[in-house]
């Protein structure tokens, strides 16, 4: 069976799948000794079945508090993307924006995440607005950026042909320097989903009112730690999914890009 | 005569210049809020006693440590991951779905759960930080070491490089400038993830600072910790930078070398 299953998949891959089924397993059965013997100096550590049972007891609870999360991560995340295109757009094309706009940019580039979180809470609260605006300050910088950048990288031929073509200036925004930038606009906006989800779990652990962060908090301050696992595993698995999302949305989209089909369009 | 002024980087400093005063004269006015937004010239002074007879520079020397030696550790951990699973299939077989099942976890969501295994401490610390840099720094290493070019290692076999000489004398090597860029990246993570850390469970650093002069209600304290989180985001970048050039500077020579021989 398994020569004929290496036939429809390949042997190195399966290779592949067997290893990690492997590794899968070892740190399995460690985990389950480690809880049975409590070798974990003095700590509980619950089984894997005990983490899967709370996890399938709350499943509704936390599936509505990754609801939150994501919600939230979602819209700051859509702030971001919406509000810093086109300003990307401007400070990379237009001299006297640069002037006037990037020393700021590069003035609060540097400021972690967490910092602006005890400002934005003196603002909003602990409303959704606040993290939401934190998600936005956080996800805002990698895309702007990018974008920025490249713009400004835009071939001087294409530029000039422009130019010639006499495109006005939306036209060129539009046909020109937008479907050009795309590839490093996307490879920003990639960053920054990544980004949102995280800055999004940490807004709630220190700004809490609900969502998976808070969830997290609570079950260790009350040693739940089967129900703190079972949310991890959880986030784990949303956060790898939107990655793979991601790397596939972004091969879909960009399919017609110099960058993808490696001719040169000049 | 009269030197012209230079417009050009005068304008550069406008923009900053019309924030700053915009800010100072709406908070004396009454414009914002006075206890939310204090005047700037006042964020000055209390950044300045903070770090006088606050115990702000005790604070700062702290989180940047802890930054710093969690970034060195991870960088340790990341590159030694990395040569791992690019040089043994069976090692990447075994380790790729932990670390693509970890990779992409919060390092805010670690916390709760580190604090499970070790307690609010310096491992918590050290384990968050670590968590939170690695990731940048292993996955630029390992596509760097992966795809090194085919030229410069057939070259080295023609020279009787054996496998661990390949990977010292020339993989990691030509991998460097790529585990540059993970470990800048990484140290943003580690700052990030050192404030997050001192926010929810320290007693001191600049992340609890933060808080507590927010909670206080000291805004002007608040705003001054701010800029000296945003410093020390450059400062560790300049660290990375310096220590980049430092061993990475025969490269930036070569690049040079085959520049100007392109052009002759």
């Amino acid at each position: 069976m398994i020569t004929h299953l290496a036939q429809i998949i390949g042997k190195r891959r399966l290779y592949r799948i067997l290893l990690g089924l492997l590794s899968a397993g070892v740190i399995a059965a460690a985990w389950e000794f480690m809880a049975s013997s409590r070798l974990a100096s003095g700590i509980e550590l619950p089984s894997l079945t005990a983490i899967a049972t709370r996890g399938w007891e709350l499943r509704q609870q936390l599936f509505a508090e990754l609801g939150y999360t994501l919600e939230r991560a979602a819209l700051g995340l859509a702030l971001a993307i919406v509000a810093m295109i086109p300003l990307g757009l401007l400070i990379g094309r237009v001299r006297v924006w640069a002037r006037l706009i990037e020393p700021v940019v590069e003035l609060l580039r540097p400021l972690p995440t967490p910092a602006i979180i005890p400002f934005v809470m003196l603002i909003a609260g602990i409303s959704d607005a606040a993290k939401v605006a934190i998600v936005f300050f956080g996800a805002s910088f990698p895309i702007l950026l990018n974008t920025i950048e490249s713009v400004r990288n835009v071939h001087p031929m294409v530029v000039l042909t422009a130019r010639s073509l006499r495109l006005n200036t939306y036209e060129s925004f539009f046909l020109v320097y937008l479907p050009h930038a795309l590839p490093q606009v996307m490879a920003g906006i990639r960053t920054s989903v990544s980004m949102a989800l995280l800055i999004s779990v940490t807004a709630e652990m220190l700004l809490s009112t609900n969502g998976l962060g808070v969830f997290l908090r609570r079950s260790q301050e009350s040693f739940r730690m089967a129900d703190g696992l079972a949310g991890i595993a959880l986030l784990a698995v949303c956060a790898f999914l939107i990655n793979r999302i991601n790397v596939w949305f972004d091969k879909k989209l960009l399919f017609w890009h110099s960058s993808r089909t490696g001719r040169d369009n000049y | 005569m009269p030197r012209r002024i230079d417009w050009e980087w005068l304008s550069r400093f406008a923009g900053i210049a019309f924030l700053a005063l915009a800010w100072e004269l709406s908070s004396r006015l009454n414009l914002l809020p006075r206890e939310l937004f204090p005047p700037i010239s006042e964020v000055f002074g209390a950044l300045a006693s903070a770090l006088l007879h606050g115990g702000l520079i005790a604070d700062e020397g702290l989180t940047l440590a802890r930054t710093l030696v969690g970034t060195l550790a991870a960088g340790l951990l990341g590159v030694a991951l990395a040569v791992l699973t690019s040089t043994f299939r069976t090692a990447d077989g075994l380790l790729a779905p932990v670390i693509e099942f970890l990779r992409p976890l919060p390092p805010a969501a670690m916390i709760p759960i580190a604090t499970f295994f070790v307690g609010v401490g310096k491992a918590l610390f050290l384990l968050t930080v670590v968590f939170a840099a690695v990731w940048p720094i292993y996955v630029s290493t390992a596509n760097a070491l992966r795809s090194t070019e085919n030229v410069i290692i057939d070259t080295g076999r023609v020279y009787g490089c054996g496998r661990w000489a390949l990977l010292f004398q020339i993989r990691l090597p030509s991998a460097g400038p790529e585990i540059l860029t993970g470990l800048r990246v990484g140290t943003g993570m580690a700052l990030l993830a050192t404030l997050l850390a001192e926010m929810l469970a320290g007693q001191r650093g600049l992340g609890y600072r933060l808080f507590d002069s927010a909670f206080s209600l000291h805004t002007a304290e608040m705003f001054g910790v701010m800029i000296v989180a945003g410093l020390t985001g450059i400062l560790v970048n300049i660290v990375v930078m310096r220590l980049g050039a430092f061993f990475l500077g025969w490269r930036i020579l070569m690049s040079q070398h085959s520049e100007t021989t392109q052009a002759a």
